[in-house]
């Protein structure tokens, strides 16, 4: 069973066919070497109502924290990506009606380049 | 108006101090968190308030050693409400303060590999003016970089 917190989860995904991955009950997004989204599983295209926007990226890389956002920092975020070792986990409360509520999102390198962004939320857990 | 789990949920001790302050001058102040007469206390260097404005945000105050870690101070700057960045940036926990009138709060973690990690916690607060409305946002830092020697805690 795949989980949502394994260390290695970029590396389990990319072993499932696209089907499956549809299937997962959280949100997957693929990005390109130059951050395009190239691929939304159901999940997320269902949860999230963001469509295909090429923000996603930039949000993550630019917009989490102004004070991380210094020139060095984005290095180490490149260096990693470029390296294949990027990990990010990023949990916030408080952005939604239910302000109980907590979602969580991954990010890590995928093989090819790019970088894969989980999604956990609130209603995936129902499902 | 208040996430009653939100102060188990955060691990700096100074951070939960910070929000813990808040929720103090919520429930047993004379009225509602003041911009005039909230205290950031032991965190104020590592702070920040923003202004509520039509369209954004503007800080009117940016700690030192966030300026220090940023390389700029951000006092002053206009940060732009964009809906389409709603997710899980900044302007999302500025805008939910204001909305919903409640704290938000967010971690990251930061695995570079080889042991170079980066950890960031941050909880922004809803500020009232005598109006009894939401005029502005505080918020703190706390910052844990691996890859700095002489920071083990704060930014």
């Amino acid at each position: 069973m795949l989980q949502f917190d394994s260390r290695d989860l970029a590396r389990q995904v990319e072993a499932l066919g696209e089907s499956e991955i549809d299937a997962l009950p959280f949100g997957a997004i693929r990005l390109d070497d130059t951050g395009a989204v190239t691929f939304f599983n159901k999940a997320e295209r269902d949860l999230s109502g963001y469509g295909a926007r090429p923000t996603v990226g930039k949000i993550f890389f630019t917009d989490i924290a102004p004070c991380m956002s210094n020139e060095s920092f984005r290095g180490r975020i490149e260096a990693a990506r470029a390296r294949g070792t990027l990990d990010i986990a990023f949990s916030w409360v408080g952005d939604f009606a239910d302000r109980q509520r907590e979602m969580r999102v991954r990010i890590q390198s995928a093989s090819d380049g790019g970088v894969w962004i989980f999604m956990r939320r609130p209603a995936s857990d129902k499902r | 108006m208040e996430s009653s789990n939100l102060g188990n949920r955060i691990n700096s001790p100074s951070l939960r101090a910070f929000y813990r302050r808040w929720r103090e001058a919520l429930i047993n102040g004379d009225g509602l968190p003041n911009i005039d007469t909230f205290d950031a206390g032991d965190l104020t260097p590592v702070s920040f308030t923003a202004a509520v404005e039509p369209g954004g945000f503007r800080f009117v105050r940016f700690g030192e050693r966030l300026a220090d870690w940023l390389g700029e101070s951000l006092q002053g700057r206009l940060m732009r409400d964009d809906t389409l960045e709603r997710f899980g940036s900044l302007k999302a926990a500025y805008r939910n303060c204001v909305e919903q009138q409640v704290p938000a709060y967010e971690s990251v973690h930061f695995d570079f590999g080889g042991g170079d990690t980066v950890s960031l916690e941050r909880v922004v607060v809803p500020l009232f003016d005598a109006k009894q409305g939401v005029s502005h946002v505080g918020g703190a830092v706390m910052i844990e970089d691996m890859d700095v020697v002489e920071s083990d805690v704060a930014v």
